[in-house]
């Protein structure tokens, strides 16, 4: 033990283990010199503190660089990031050459392949989703927005938790977030169940009635699910515009037009329904292989007991089928939360209110972030909100990753 | 069932079809019909025109995004499916410690979508002098997909019998062939899966390619949307025309892949 802790590896050597040897003396010298030699590793965490000392500023017209404090808050993450890889390998070094010398403890071979099979990927993990969500997470505790606090022109400060008591103690920010979160949660309700339902009901009628060429239909109820979503939102949305062809419909009927996507009721009608045109063949897809798994004994059992077809639907396939595809309903009840393309590409979140700050009547909570961070630089309120969303999506997962494992 | 019951059926479904059609034949007929007219009631065979399709691809910039987004595309699904066979087959067939709680992430990661830190991502990508580049958005992409494509690559390897593998095993094969010559070519179905998700990611994803690309590495989805928000609104033909060409080779793509699309699949991922 005390030779791993004087060089990682070397107490796996001398007790015989060689490949374990090489792969934690190697792992930490890596890490060791990323942490030491990475970009910044000097200023790193002394930058990740002070966030920059001295703006860059102008000189007649040389531009003289100064700190450029999303870089240093950048670098700091990174370094700290590898540091922690360095230390977890060195603890874990230890703490199995502890356990080998004390017992006749039993490690497991290591395979070369399953490194090279799953580095990739862990590599993506933490770069790409563990890194921007860390940043993302420090972003709110400072004050970059625009237009006064955007590098390299100005500086980004820590103001602690600051932003996060704006939301809670102004009254605009409260009233916008609570609006908008109880649509977030009435839409992805919506959407899901209503088109849940409808391609039970269809899977039901293509199933159980001789309805001529079958294929046909179902070719038919699934083209939406085949075209590109982007497009048909985009289609969807000329096709409801005030001047659109179905108002011109409308209007050749001898109706009066309809505000079908300015007017806020009408619009949150028409954007739910629209999602449900889109995901339905999805759910008829899905339920017509569900119904396939329910045996035929069941049908057979429940016709000799007296049930009719109602009844035979009610207490032996909707329970089976919904059990089945429990899982996709909830994955795709998240889907439908966060469905940012589903609201932005339809109403870009309009028609606006005034008691809502920066959203719409149509705005969902991501694409209220959305907006916030592209249009309105209001990033550090953006990060902010996307913790509070982020919070709430990690709760909800591992509430369903519970369920999932009862099942 | 009596002929009188069918008729009110079949009616229900003229309906829903109907309802489904409308958009898409709308498309194609402002497509076909000549002039800019948005919305005109009216209409006559004669109207008829290719005119449309021919200023797409002398007027526009339209074949230099759809060829950037083609090659987007297709670097992804190539990347994509690598990564996806090489880790789905650790998490089904090799041990490792940590191997629970990495897939519990991985399960619980799937609702996360990668725009939620999208300004995150951009700044990263500007500190990396990723921006504009085909590759910082590809890893970005393949990060998203990762855990979706794992876990349903991975449900499918599992479902496969152990005895194949012990087999191999038994005759002196690595870890390494029994990827490559068993687990691999057994997978093919579903890897199709994931190729049609990767393929198509990048033709509808709007936010990356809008906050990450610019000039002359535009994709589709960035140039159509910028039309769209022309103030002119001339451009609709020219969208709908658009919107054909670009449909054809994701439905084809889909018609090739559908007979492997089960949701049951799907479902059974879960199961573990």
């Amino acid at each position: 033990m005390c030779r791993s802790a004087l060089i990682p590896g070397w107490g796996h050597l001398y007790l015989g283990h060689r490949s374990k040897a090489v792969l934690f003396g190697l792992g930490f010298l890596v890490s060791g010199l990323l942490t030491v030699f990475s970009p910044s590793a000097a200023t790193g965490l002394a930058g990740l503190i002070t966030l920059g000392e001295s703006p860059q500023t102008l000189d007649g017209f040389s531009v003289i660089p100064g700190d450029h404090s999303l870089h240093l808050l950048v670098d700091g993450l990174i370094t700290l990031l590898f540091g922690l890889v360095c230390l977890t390998i060195y603890l874990v070094n230890l703490w199995q050459a502890f356990m080998l010398g004390r017992t006749k403890y039993h490690i497991q071979r290591i395979h070369g392949f399953l490194l090279v099979s799953l580095l990739p990927g862990f590599l993506l993990l933490v770069f790409f989703i563990i890194l921007p969500f860390l940043l993302t997470l420090t972003v709110g505790f400072t004050d970059y927005r625009s237009p006064d606090h955007l590098p390299p022109r100005a500086l980004v400060d820590w103001v602690g938790l600051q932003n996060f008591g704006k939301l809670i103690s102004l009254d605009l920010w409260k009233q916008t977030l609570l609006s908008v979160g109880l649509w977030n949660i009435i839409w992805a309700v919506g959407v899901t169940g209503l088109s849940y339902f409808l391609g039970m009901g269809m899977s039901g009628l293509l199933a159980n009635h001789p309805i001529p060429w079958p294929n046909f239909w179902k070719i038919l109820f699934l083209l939406p699910y085949a075209l590109p979503t982007f497009f048909s939102l985009l289609i969807m949305r000329s096709l409801f515009s005030g001047t659109g062809p179905i108002n011109l419909g409308l209007g050749a009927l001898g109706l009066p037009a309809l505000p079908f996507l300015t007017d806020p009721l009408l619009a949150r009608i028409t954007i739910i329904l629209v999602n449900v045109w889109l995901t339905t063949p999805f759910f008829l897809l899905l339920t017509s292989s569900a119904r396939t798994t329910v045996g035929s004994e069941l049908y057979e059992a429940a016709a000799l007991d007296g049930a009719g077809s109602w009844t035979q639907f009610r207490r032996v396939t909707l329970p089976l089928v919904w059990e089945t595809t429990l899982p996709v309903v909830l994955l795709s009840f998240f889907f439908q939360f966060n469905n940012l393309a589903g609201i932005y590409l339809l109403t870009e979140g309009n028609p606006s209110s005034v008691n809502l700050h920066y959203a719409g009547q149509t705005d969902i909570l991501i694409s209220w972030i959305y907006k916030l961070t592209l249009f309105q630089g209001q990033y550090n309120l953006a990060a902010v909100l996307t913790t509070v969303l982020a919070c709430f999506l990690g709760t909800a997962g591992v509430l369903m990753r519970r369920r999932m494992t009862e099942l | 069932m009596s002929r009188t019951k069918r008729w009110p059926l079949i009616g229900l479904l003229i309906l829903a079809g109907s309802g489904i059609v409308y958009p898409l034949f709308w498309i194609v007929l402002s497509a076909f019909r000549s002039g800019n007219a948005l919305y005109s009631a009216d209409f006559h065979l004669s109207e008829l025109t290719l005119d449309h399709f021919y200023r797409l691809f002398t007027a526009t910039e339209f074949p230099l995004w759809f060829l950037n987004t083609l090659e987007l595309a297709g670097l992804h699904m190539v990347a994509g499916l690598i990564l996806t066979a090489l880790t789905a087959f650790s998490f089904s067939r090799l041990t490792f410690k940590g191997k629970g709680l990495t897939q519990s992430l991985v399960l619980i990661l799937q609702i996360f979508p990668t725009f939620l830190s999208m300004l995150a991502l951009f700044i990263l990508l500007d500190r990396w002098n990723l921006l504009n580049s085909y590759f910082g958005l590809i890893l970005v992409y393949l990060a998203g997909q990762l855990p979706f494509s794992t876990w349903m690559v991975k449900g499918y390897m599992d479902a496969l019998p152990r005895s194949l593998d012990e087999a191999a095993r038994i005759d002196g094969a690595s870890d390494y062939q029994v990827f490559t010559r068993v687990i691999l070519p057994l997978s093919t179905p579903v890897l199709g899966v994931v190729a049609l998700a990767d393929f198509t990611l990048p033709w509808f994803d709007f936010v990356f390619q809008s906050l990450l690309l610019h000039g002359d590495r535009k994709t589709l989805a960035v140039g159509v949307l910028e039309w769209l928000h022309s103030p002119s609104g001339q451009q609709f033909p020219l969208f709908a025309a658009a919107c054909l060409l670009i449909a054809l080779p994701v439905m084809l793509m889909f018609l090739i892949i559908q007979k492997f699309l089960n949701p049951v699949m799907m479902v059974e991922r879960f199961k573990t």
